[in-house]
């Protein structure tokens, strides 16, 4: 066997393995069933919840939100404006660190230290200051994503700056828009798409995990609300839609990325 | 003084101006907006010294101080012969690196009730979902920096017929020791960031419960001066890790690996 075959065998044979020893640990009765339900169970849940569209669950009935299209459009909605917000400023933002290279060099030791701070610890003040409610949700998301999108945009162009080809735009006596246009843009264009993947997906985490330390809905809330009221099934199927969710984006966004920095190597 | 230093002057100015306008900007608009809307600095500074003199204050943040060092210690733990296994073997990395990624960026957050359902409310819960947070880029950067380190130095290893653990010890964490610590200042963060965020959702004490505690109350006063407090000492862990680096980077005459995207 080649070794990337060897290599897809072990890393499909060990993931297996981990989902049927979780299995026969909860077939068993190893644990609680409040703890632990088969990895079939869940699947089943997951499958039941997605194909009916409704949450199984007497404290989201009486909430009046067992529909699942409401929890995944609450999310997504957050995800999608926390998302935008942070590329119209993070954009710009970056952009202007290039052109303005002592400002850059004013701001990089704070923007590296950036993520150093948990940003959720933001969330109950937003929550006091905005009232519980999309918005301190999604600036939780547009925080946790925005400077990732600045740093990538900023370095993206600088790098361009250190190349040959503004000498080529130069020689060829292009004007400002049209050395924007036809050498930054495409030069810069994968480094700026890896910062808007990477605050993508930090939008979506800072989101779901808002919601999930208090909010009223949502994904995320979804799996607080499952786990403390011991319904344990639903909470892992929450978990899993999430999972997969952020699996997919991810997948996604990384094979767009990888298409971009191949089609644009020297 | 001439150009390059006049501008090296300012640039050093401005970067000390940062602080001072975000203090003003803090003044500033809880001026504007009222002490009930947002305490100021002076106000956050006296509730600062009422929780260190009744210890409200003093021993959440030794719970969480205890939690992080904890959470860090199993994060470097875990992630460091996770990454140097997938360095030394080209079967693990190819059949585990795309994984390892993948779950680096998932919300880890949702898998938090499991930590719960393992460790109970307790800080281990705490120090485990640490621990889970940070292991990964100290685990990234350990195998992305060995795949950087030259052949010809792993060939002389096996021509002076080094064991394993010399190899590691004289070859492997020499060449990587600047990316390293990269990796060290990224999972001490992401370990400060998991217990945070482990303590806000479920937990009896430390600075996350605080918070949540005075969300429940309307208590602005209490959540602005534990917001400092974290918010200092990620800066502070952070600013002395990045020392480090820094100086680890100077020695190795190579470049760093660029092993991931973020800076974070």
């Amino acid at each position: 066997m080649t070794r990337a075959g060897k290599a897809r065998a072990l890393r499909w044979g060990s993931g297996l393995a981990i989902l049927a020893a979780l299995e026969a640990i909860a077939r068993a009765g190893l644990v609680r069933p409040s703890v632990l339900v088969p990895v079939s169970e869940m699947f089943g849940r997951l499958a039941e919840v997605v194909v009916t569209g409704t949450i199984p669950s007497p404290y989201f009935r009486r909430a009046g939100t067992p529909s699942l299209a409401y929890h995944v459009a609450t999310t997504l909605g957050e995800l999608g404006l926390s998302f935008l917000l942070a590329a119209l400023l993070g954009l710009p933002l970056g952009a202007l660190l290039w052109r303005v290279r002592a400002l850059f060099e004013i701001l990089n030791p704070y923007l590296v230290a950036y993520y150093a701070i948990p940003v959720f610890a933001l969330y109950p003040l937003f929550i006091l200051l905005f009232g519980a409610g999309m918005l301190p949700i999604v600036l939780i998301g547009t925080l946790f994503g925005v400077v990732v999108i600045v740093t990538n945009t900023a370095t993206g162009f600088r790098r361009v700056d250190g190349e040959v080809y503004p000498r080529v735009a130069r020689s060829l006596h292009l004007g400002p828009a049209q050395t924007l246009r036809w050498i930054y843009v495409p030069a810069a264009g994968p480094f700026v798409f890896t910062g808007l993947k990477l605050g993508f997906i930090y939008c979506l985490i800072g989101v779901v995990a808002a919601e999930f330390i208090v909010s009223t809905r949502g994904l995320g809330h979804i799996i607080d609300r499952s786990y403390r009221n011991f319904e344990t099934a639903n909470m892992y199927a929450g978990i899993w839609m999430v999972l997969l969710l952020a699996l997919t984006a991810n997948g996604a966004l990384t094979r767009l990325e990888i298409a971009l920095h191949g089609r644009f190597r020297r | 003084m001439n150009r390059a230093a006049r501008r090296a002057w300012w640039i050093a100015a401005g970067q000390a101006a940062v602080p001072l306008a975000l203090l003003g900007g803090w003044a500033a608009t809880a001026r504007l907006a009222g002490p009930e809307f947002l305490p100021g600095p002076a106000a956050t500074a006296q509730v600062f010294l009422h929780g260190l003199a009744t210890g409200w204050l003093t021993e959440n943040l030794g719970v969480t101080l205890y939690e992080v060092a904890w959470g860090f210690a199993w994060s470097v733990l875990v992630g460091f012969p996770l990454g140097l296994a997938l360095g030394l073997s080209p079967l693990l990395r190819e059949a585990y690196e795309g994984p390892l990624l993948s779950l680096y960026a998932i919300p880890k957050v949702t898998l938090f009730p499991i930590f719960l359902f393992l460790f109970k409310l307790g800080p281990e819960s705490k120090i485990a979902f640490g621990a889970f947070h940070g292991l990964f880029p100290v685990a990234i950067l350990t195998w992305s920096a060995m795949r950087a380190i030259p052949g010809v130095h792993l060939k002389l290893a096996r021509s002076l017929r080094l064991t394993p653990w010399q190899t590691v010890r004289h070859v492997v964490i020499p060449s990587i020791l600047p990316s390293l610590a990269i990796g060290l200042r990224l999972g001490l963060n992401l370990a400060f960031l998991g217990v945070i965020l482990g303590e806000m959702f479920g937990a009896r004490h430390g600075l996350g419960q605080l918070l949540m505690a005075g969300g429940a109350a309307f208590d602005m006063d209490r959540i602005v001066v534990v917001l400092c407090v974290v918010a200092l000492l990620a800066l502070t862990a952070n600013a002395a890790l990045l020392l480090a680096q820094r100086r680890l980077e100077r020695r190795a005459s190579a470049a760093p690996a660029a092993a991931l995207w973020a800076p974070r």
